[in-house]
Order: C-alpha cells, then sequence, then structure tokens
C-alpha cells in the first residue's frame, strides 16, 4: 500500500533530492543559530551567577560547544554527502 | 624566696580551652552537586553583585521532580522513531521512499533535535535559582531560553514571608511557591517550586525578624 499523491512524494520519486538537500540545511542551519543563541545565554549567566565546578556548570558549558560543533559537522555532513 | 615557676610544671596539663559557639555562629558550609535544589550555606557559590560582607544562607532551585513531564517525554521521543519504522513494516505500508544517505541525516537531526530538548530543558531548570543572603533574595530566571531575569530585593523592604503547596504532588514531594511581598511597592516575589518551602518561608520570616528588630 502506497500514497502517492502528495508533494513529498512526487519530489522523491522525481529524484528532485537538492529540495530535500536544501530544505535539511535551512532547518540545520536555523537549529545551528538557536543552539548558538542557547550557549550564548548560558555564558552570560555564568557571568551572572558563579557555581563551583563540581555542581555541573563546566558539564554543561562543555556540553553547550559540543553540541554545537555536532550540529556544524552534521550540516557539513548534508552538503558533503548528501 | 618562692620558686613559682619551676614547680609541677611538667604535670600541669592544662585542659585546651572549648570553642563555644552558637548555632547561629557556628556554619558549615555544604556544597553544590548538578542535582541540588535546597542547600543551607552553600559553598563557592557567588553572583555578580555580591558584596563584601555578605554570605548566602541559602540556594534554592526547582525541586527536581518538576522535571518528571520533560523526561518522560524525551524516553517517548527516543523511541518514537522505532515504533514509526515498527508499524510501517508490519502493515507493509510506506509513505514514500528516500535514499538511504537522507534518512540517515533526517534520523540525525531528529535525535539532535531530542538531545537539544533534553539540553534546553536541563539548562532551564539549572539556572533558575533562587538565592538568600544575609542582605537581600537574589531571584535568577532563565524563561523560555531567552530571557534572563534578574531581581533583587533587600530584606528590609520585605514584608512578609509566605508559602503555598497546592494540589497532591506538591504536598506528597513537600514543595510549593514561597512568596515574599515587598512593602515599598506591593510586588510579589516568588520562588517557585522549590523544595521545603516550610524550611524556607521560617527561614526569611527569621531573617526579616532580625532586620526589623
Amino acid at each position: 500500500m502506497s500514497l502517492d499523491p502528495t508533494i513529498l512524494t512526487t519530489i522523491f520519486k522525481t529524484g528532485s533530492i537538492a529540495y530535500v538537500k536544501l530544505a535539511l540545511l535551512i532547518l540545520l542551519g536555523l537549529y545551528a543559530i538557536f543552539i548558538f543563541m542557547l550557549a550564548t545565554k548560558i555564558r552570560s549567566l555564568n557571568r551572572t551567577v558563579f557555581l563551583p565546578n563540581e555542581s555541573g556548570e563546566g558539564i554543561l558549558r562543555t556540553f553547550a560547544v559540543l553540541y554545537f560543533l555536532t550540529i556544524l559537522s552534521l550540516f557539513i555532513i548534508t552538503i558533503v554527502i548528501v | 624566696m618562692p620558686d613559682i615557676f619551676s614547680k609541677n610544671q611538667l604535670n600541669t596539663t592544662a585542659p585546651q580551652p572549648k570553642i563555644v559557639s552558637t548555632t547561629s555562629e557556628q556554619t558549615v558550609l555544604k556544597p553544590i552537586h548538578l542535582f541540588t535544589t535546597y542547600c543551607q550555606n552553600p559553598r563557592g557559590i557567588s553572583f555578580a553583585e555580591q558584596e563584601n560582607d555578605e554570605t548566602i544562607i541559602l540556594f534554592l532551585r526547582r525541586d527536581f521532580i518538576t522535571n518528571t513531564p520533560w523526561i518522560i517525554a524525551t524516553v517517548a521521543l527516543i523511541f518514537i522513531p522505532s515504533l514509526i519504522r515498527f508499524i510501517f513494516v508490519s502493515t507493509n505500508f510506506s509513505l514514500f521512499s528516500l535514499p538511504e544517505t537522507i534518512s540517515l541525516i533526517l534520523l540525525g537531526f531528529y535525535y539532535i533535535i531530542v538531545v537539544g530538548f533534553v539540553f534546553a530543558n536541563l539548562s532551564s531548570w539549572f539556572y533558575n535559582i533562587g538565592l538568600i543572603t544575609n542582605k537581600r533574595g537574589v531571584d535568577i530566571d532563565f524563561i523560555n531560553l531567552a530571557t534572563i531575569n534578574v531581581a533583587t530585593s533587600s530584606l528590609p523592604d520585605i514584608k512578609d514571608a509566605e508559602y503555598t503547596q497546592a494540589g497532591f504532588a506538591q504536598s506528597f514531594f513537600d514543595y510549593g511557591d514561597v512568596r515574599l511581598r515587598i512593602e515599598a511597592t506591593g510586588e510579589v516575589f516568588v520562588f517557585e517550586k522549590v523544595p521545603r518551602p516550610t524550611e524556607v518561608a521560617g527561614i526569611l520570616s527569621k531573617l526579616i525578624g532580625r532586620q526589623t528588630a
């Protein structure tokens, strides 16, 4: 059983992967900007309140950076591979 | 001539003076961990506008149990792709077919969003901090991941402290809202969903009493 008349189906079946790639890149880019904003906010909060390292503040900061780098890598992978 | 200093010098083991201190003066500083939601006399924490003679008496965060909804949502989100795949395979249903590379990247993107959801919720909880010092109350809010709101109120300005525990969950897990009414403006300063609201309100009442006395 398959549903045919959707726009997505036509896009995929006609083989125009470029649209999908473009949509993915836009989504990833917007998401990367959002995460960058979040990381900036965290840095700003760390200047407002100084928590000790054992409280997990360092973990969150490192995680924010790693997470941003992961999204950037996925963005690059999408450009290169797909 | 009497020999004053030579007699029984070896046997005189004078008892060590006992350090007597009242409980209010003796403070044991406690460390803060990742999941600390309530800490009296926290160690190693300070804030930007803290004065030299200002000590933090109470460190507060939302009770950890308030994180349950997003933790459950995360677990559900983790299993959704597998569930959809299982349903599609078992019913032999296909909406559209994607190349392997695109489906992998889409799946990767989906899980990155799930991790982002966890990260956003965790950081929102982690940075919603309430501090009570010997001079003021400080409420740091990280609202909707976009707004940072820092509110302070000096203790002499606070009229009274009250708490509310509404509903079964708040009574069962012992958390609630602590409200501080500010005398001059009539505004209310709220520490939301903090653990042990009775103790928090009690400590605040004592501090307000000390300030007014």
